[in-house]
């Protein structure tokens, strides 16, 4: 129990030094925290990278492949197309026609 | 009975010691607080670390995912392509719009629109005018091309079209005084991923680049890198 007939000095100190003591404690920990979001925020940017990286890897695969196939495919939509074409009652000489104009 | 001089240093001391107790369990709540934000500020820490993990253990499964998607809209945007190319060939030998778009899949208005811009059939402009594209035509050359936007959150793709061709460039935000970065292929792939002579690599690079400025980034200014159009804030 504090005596008040006692030193008001030593009672002032001690209600300063308790909350200062907290306030450091406090910023510290503030502190901490703040670095911790920093860190968590070089995760979320790693790891964006990295799916931006991998899906930059897939797309150019996915074109390049794709590009080799490109003449084939379309080779193979103009012979579907000329078959529909042959199906729907061209003559021989439109189909001639027809064949040049898609070759 | 106490002296009044009593009661009344009993009464300061009751106070003093009130104060005591409230300043201390006010620093007790200052440091709770601090201690929550800290325990929250560690748990976003460790959830995105272990989201960083997780990513990168799935890094098959990821690749796999985006190769199909994009081997499905690469391919697709081949197929229509094609169907445009052979849209445009039939169109020239005289084939009916009704029935190219019928043998194609294709609609009849993009036949249609195909046919005036090829000059087969000239555009009544009354009747058709509500077939006039959103998205304006702009003199390249002796051609004419436009440039539109398929916007993917954090990325998208620029599709450049003239004639028959379409090109589809992936497009990502960057940073700093970056805004965007459009992928191109470099000069040694240009002819084999666009299907456009390399000497007009140049002529199209500037025309998305000022297209992308005037379309969606007024202000900024862009150059052409070995395999990207940068838009920057200079």
């Amino acid at each position: 129990m504090i005596d008040p007939l006692l030193n008001f000095e030593t009672y002032a100190a001690t209600l300063q030094n308790v909350m200062a003591a907290a306030v450091e404690a406090a910023e510290a920990l503030r502190d901490a925290a703040a670095a911790d979001l920093n860190a968590a925020a070089d995760y979320k940017i790693e790891k964006q990278e990295f799916l931006n990286q991998l899906e930059n890897k897939a797309r150019r695969k996915a074109e390049d492949d794709l590009a080799a196939q490109y003449p084939k495919m379309k080779a193979e939509m103009a012979a579907a197309l000329l078959e529909k074409l042959k199906a729907a009652g061209k003559t021989p000489e439109e189909m001639a026609l027809l064949e040049e104009a898609l070759s | 009975m106490q002296p009044p001089e009593s009661s009344h240093a009993d009464e300061i001391r009751q106070a003093m010691q009130k104060m005591l107790d409230d300043n201390a369990k006010a620093a007790a709540e200052v440091v709770t607080v601090a201690q929550k934000t800290r325990d929250e500020a560690a748990a976003a820490l460790e959830s995105a670390r272990q989201d960083l993990l997780e990513t990168t253990q799935n890094e098959a499964t990821l690749y796999a995912a985006f190769f199909r998607g994009h081997w499905d809209r690469i391919e697709k945007d081949l197929h229509e392509r094609i169907n445009r190319d052979l849209a445009a060939k039939l169109l020239h030998t005289g084939q009916p719009l009704n029935e190219i778009a019928d043998l194609l899949r294709m609609p009849e208005a993009e036949v249609l629109e195909m046919a005036m811009r090829f000059g087969h059939i000239e555009p009544r402009t009354k009747k058709f005018l509500f077939l006039e594209p959103k998205v304006k035509w702009h003199k390249m050359n002796t051609s004419y091309a436009r440039v539109t936007y398929e916007d993917q959150g954090r990325g998208g793709y620029v599709v450049f079209q003239m004639d028959s061709t379409i090109c589809r460039f992936w497009y990502e935000f960057g940073s700093g005084s970056t805004l965007v970065f459009i992928d191109v292929p470099a000069e040694a792939q240009w002819e084999s991923h666009t299907k456009i002579p390399l000497a007009d690599r140049d002529e199209v690079l500037n025309f998305i680049g000022r297209r992308a400025i005037a379309d969606k980034a007024p202000g900024y200014r862009y150059r052409i890198e070995a395999t990207s159009v940068v838009i920057y804030n200079s």
